[in-house]
């Protein structure tokens, strides 16, 4: 498996502020010369702190980005195409089908207005995995079909009676199962989980967990997990990218990463956690100064060296 | 003392005098019947009961909505106790009058999750941790001038003690990281030279480093001041970590309590051990078994009978387990290791 040509291949990728938006009158990289590949059929994690451009990476590869953001160089290859170059209409099939997307907050992510039901037939219908809609009762009773083996397969207990309640019914647990259920609606190939189990309790987390795992070596899925928590990290992940201030810091498959750290800005993460003791290999122990670094700021080279065009 | 398996040097601690002490708290709230609702009843901590001695730390775990935030601020006095007393000090408090408890005030002091939102956002810095310091009168003096210097000299004093630099005195909280934003609320508890402090999730909003450099911090304070923690937290590692002792609280009750080598190495609560085992663990050694644990937490509305763990509990029985809820008993007589579990695990 490993040998396989990677899923996804990004190279040099460049994701940049407008100048004047909160970057300064150069302009910010907040993903600054990231490259990585995603294991076909594994579990890529991609570490970072708040502000070290871990979201930005995975809201580039989609073409999501926040107003002012900006992919200006670099490649992502997915499936031997380079979606930085594709058009928006051609880009649009690759979303859901190919690469889906399970957003960090639940509460932001789900429509409040409409049922979990609805919202779910809403990504089936889009995805047109519901068929000829010739006949409206029956692609109607189709996507309830469809809705509630989703909800089956993500473990929601009495998924029928869920499917007619809103999201603020359910718990926060319920919640994150429901966002899987969306990613997975339309069977991608590669899905992003951004902070997939942050906020929740360690029994609930290790339930989603145990979800994601048994979802991706089920269909085959790739998965790029991202979240800032090294101890989650450590159960789920086969490779690991650290990122920092928008930059690599260091990669390679989790087990040695976390071995051996080479970089002490990982060292220094696992060194955080409360009772773990590191092997006095690798990097030297090298405590943590200064505020961490936010997206470049403060990083005059790098945020000098050739501004956007 | 503490169970013979675990030859702990207790003594000092044991010998601490007792700072602050709850009796069988219980807080109900009462839900306002609204439109179609009906009116509820939310038992948000029932009978619960703790001690802290001073200079000691004591944590306090549970999943959200298990009760713990309220807990700590019923030991406040933020939180009116429907049943059960506090003492501070060798005094009952539970029915000092605000004007009476102003005094005690100073003594206790909180840190909130969220410390960017626990600032006044208009105020700078320096405003937020002199406030308290002019609200007791602390540094007052002859002349107004006189007492802004004392103030300021004060203000940079306790900067100084939270690591912070004396420029972020004129900045306000949006300028600040939250890791700062917690120092600053650090340093406001501190100004009043507290006896006891809970620290409600103190670093759950903090990333990793950050994390560490507040916990470093708020252990050098103790050592040097020589207050108490109770320490609030979902997350079981960190707060065995930081402790002494331990209560692990689920929906509503404390389940288990006892010194924290204890816990971690001989919990008897099924719940405490499906939260150790929950644990996300970088070494693959000590990696989390893949039994977890089914189900969700009991509603806070609708309050189970029997045992409120029996529903999601693999040793559970018909009998007494879904009849009645256990109490809290020392697992050895006079011991400080409490459980509440009809067939506790050995």
């Amino acid at each position: 498996m490993p040998n396989a040509a990677p899923i996804l291949r990004v190279r040099h990728l460049v994701t940049r502020f407008d100048p004047d938006l909160a970057g300064g009158p150069e302009g910010r990289a907040a993903v600054d010369d990231v490259s990585f590949d995603v294991p076909r059929a594994g579990i890529l994690g991609l570490l970072g702190e708040s502000g070290s451009g871990k979201s930005l990476t995975a809201l580039s590869i989609l073409r999501l980005l926040p107003p002012g953001a900006h992919s200006v160089a670099g490649t992502i290859e997915f499936d031997g195409k380079n979606l930085l170059g594709l058009p928006e209409t051609e880009l649009r099939s690759v979303r859901g089908r190919g690469i889906a997307m399970i957003f960090q907050e639940p509460s932001l992510a789900l429509s409040s207005v409409h049922t979990v039901g609805e919202q779910l037939a809403m990504a089936l219908q889009a995805s047109g995995q519901l068929g000829s809609r010739r006949w409206f009762e029956s692609s109607r009773r189709a996507a309830q079909t469809r809705a509630c083996e989703l909800l089956a397969r993500v473990e929601l207990p009495d998924a029928k009676r869920v499917l007619d309640l809103y999201p603020h019914q359910l718990s926060a647990g319920m919640r994150r199962r429901v966002m899987i259920a969306l990613g997975v609606a339309c069977r991608p190939r590669l899905l992003i989980a951004d902070e997939p189990t942050t906020g929740l309790d360690a029994p609930i987390q290790a339930q989603i967990l145990d979800l994601l795992v048994r979802l991706v070596q089920e269909d085959g899925m790739s998965m790029i997990f991202i979240t800032h928590d090294l101890c989650v990290v450590a159960e789920v992940a086969n490779e690991l990218v650290v990122l920092s201030a928008g930059q690599v810091v260091e990669a390679g498959p989790a087990r040695q990463v976390l071995d051996q750290p080479q970089h002490a800005y990982t060292a220094s993460l696992l060194d955080s956690i409360p009772g773990h003791r590191r092997r006095p290999t690798g990097a030297p122990r090298a405590a943590p100064s200064g505020e961490p670094e936010s997206g470049g700021a403060g990083r005059r080279g790098a945020a000098s060296r050739g501004a956007a065009p | 003392m503490s169970p013979p398996d675990a030859p702990e040097v207790d003594t000092p601690r044991a010998a601490a005098p007792e700072l602050l002490r709850g009796v069988q708290l219980s807080k109900f709230f009462v839900l306002p019947r609204g439109g179609l609702k009906k009116q509820r009843i939310v038992r948000a901590v029932q009978e619960a009961s703790i001690e802290i001695a001073a200079g000691e730390t004591v944590g306090l775990v549970g999943e959200s909505g298990s009760g713990k935030t309220t807990l700590g601020r019923l030991l406040l006095r933020l939180v009116e106790p429907t049943f059960g007393q506090v003492w501070f000090d060798g005094r009952e408090i539970t029915y000092y009058h605000e004007r009476d408890l102003r005094p005690l005030r100073r003594s206790l002091q909180v840190l909130f999750q969220d410390a960017a939102a626990a600032l006044d956002d208009r105020l700078t810095v320096g405003e937020i941790v002199a406030e308290p310091l002019r609200i007791h009168a602390l540094t007052r003096e002859r002349t107004r001038a006189l007492t802004r210097a004392r103030e300021r000299e004060r203000v940079a004093e306790l900067l100084r003690t939270v690591q912070l630099p004396m420029e972020l005195s004129s900045r306000r909280p949006a300028e600040l990281s939250s890791g700062q934003c917690q120092r600053v609320s650090i340093a406001r508890a501190l100004a009043l030279k507290p006896r006891f402090i809970v620290c409600d999730e103190p670093i759950a909003s903090l990333d990793a480093v950050d994390q560490l450099r507040t916990l470093d911090l708020l252990g050098a304070l103790q050592r040097e001041h020589g207050h108490s923690y109770l320490f609030i937290s979902h997350d079981l590692r960190m707060v065995l970590h930081l402790s002494q002792r331990v209560l692990v609280m689920y929906a509503g009750r404390v389940v288990e309590s006892g010194d924290a080598r204890t816990l971690r190495e001989h919990a008897r609560h099924p719940y405490t051990r499906a939260l150790l085992h929950a644990m996300p663990e970088v070494d693959p050694k000590r990696r989390r078994l893949r039994v977890v644990l089914e189900g969700e937490p009991p509603s806070p509305f609708a309050p189970t009978l029997g045992c409120p763990f029996h529903p999601r509990c693999p040793r559970a029985l018909p009998d007494p387990c879904q009849q009645e809820a256990p109490p809290l008993e020392a697992t050895a007589p006079g011991g400080r290791h409490e459980v509440a579990c009809w067939y506790p695990l050995d």
